[in-house]
């Protein structure tokens, strides 16, 4: 009857997020046992979402989960991130304004996502998103940011609430 | 898991997790991949919103809505059925693939913990970028 979307070619989500190191910690943590927001999340990036990622992320990533406490080899963590990236799309260094993590004060400026959420100014990020669109940061790191914060147009949610989100998009009025 | 055809690596991958998901009791998402495996194995390019919404944790009424927005790549059938392309769900089958089973172990982990892991990272890195 309707053939509403293709797959095989980018179509813009109309809704763009990129996830924390602590959301992507928090989805390897889970493991496949547990119910987790911030996995699932993980699970939907490319189909529900646009998501965008950099390499200061997930260099970050793979430094937390290599750390004693979570002992993850560096291989493992390649693989399953090389699977992520698959389904996101990468900013990389030589796009980000200059000092523009300095709009941040104190220790929030070496934070990779606030660094590289910088660049929704940049055309080509923001033709991803529809006028109606949203751009979020999903961390789970809620003592450092508030659900709600707005930094350069980005909004940061919390996995749970962006998972609802989601949930309510193409639902009819 | 290019619609309708499955490499063998792909075909080995699928049926190890289904046997993970098996083993850690997660029945439903298991079922939902044997009845994908089984709609590529009859050339089938869609498997019905249903089967999609098991695998990626959302309801079907979620994937219709998809669908119908062209949110996810997918169709309406003449009797009003949704259906999702194979292609869609490719990603979600490799990442719970590569993904650890290390839920027993960090299952109880608190966020602080990880907010304290990922700052000792930063802190290190400050003090390697820190001329001496």
């Amino acid at each position: 009857m309707s053939k509403p979307a293709e797959a095989g070619i980018w179509r813009p989500k109309g809704l763009i997020a990129v996830l924390d190191t602590s959301t992507l910690v928090r989805a390897w943590l889970a493991g496949l046992g547990r119910p987790s927001p911030a996995r699932d999340v993980m699970r939907l990036a490319g189909r529900g979402f646009d998501s965008f990622t950099s390499p200061a992320i997930l260099e970050e990533v793979e430094a937390v989960l290599e750390r004693p406490r979570f002992s993850a080899t560096r291989d493992q963590v390649r693989l399953w991130l090389d699977v992520f990236l698959r389904t996101s799309r990468q900013v990389f260094p030589q796009a980000i304004p200059g000092q523009a993590a300095a709009a941040v004060h104190g220790d929030l400026a070496d934070v990779p996502m606030l660094t590289y959420a910088a660049p929704v100014e940049f055309p080509e990020v923001a033709a991803a998103a529809r006028a109606d669109a949203g751009w979020f940061l999903v961390s789970e790191n809620t003592t450092d940011f508030s659900p709600g914060w707005t930094v350069w147009g980005w909004r940061f949610t919390t996995a749970h609430d962006f998972l609802r989100l989601l949930a309510g998009r193409g639902a009819r009025e | 898991m290019i619609a309708g055809i499955l490499t063998r690596d792909q075909l080995d991958q699928l049926h190890a997790l289904v046997a993970r998901l098996e083993h850690q009791g997660i029945l439903d998402e298991a079922q939902a991949l044997r009845d994908i495996a089984q709609a590529v194995a009859y050339g089938q390019r869609e498997v019905p919103a249903s089967f999609a919404a098991q695998l990626l944790h959302v309801t079907p009424q979620t994937i219709r809505n998809w669908v119908r927005a062209g949110i996810l790549a997918g169709s309406q059938d003449q009797t009003g059925h949704f259906h999702v392309q194979l292609d869609e769900l490719e990603p979600t089958v490799q990442l719970d693939h590569a993904t650890p089973d290390v839920s027993a172990e960090f299952g109880d982990i608190t966020d602080a913990e990880i907010a304290a892991e990922i700052a000792a990272v930063r802190a290190e890195r400050r003090r390697s970028a820190t001329p001496r």
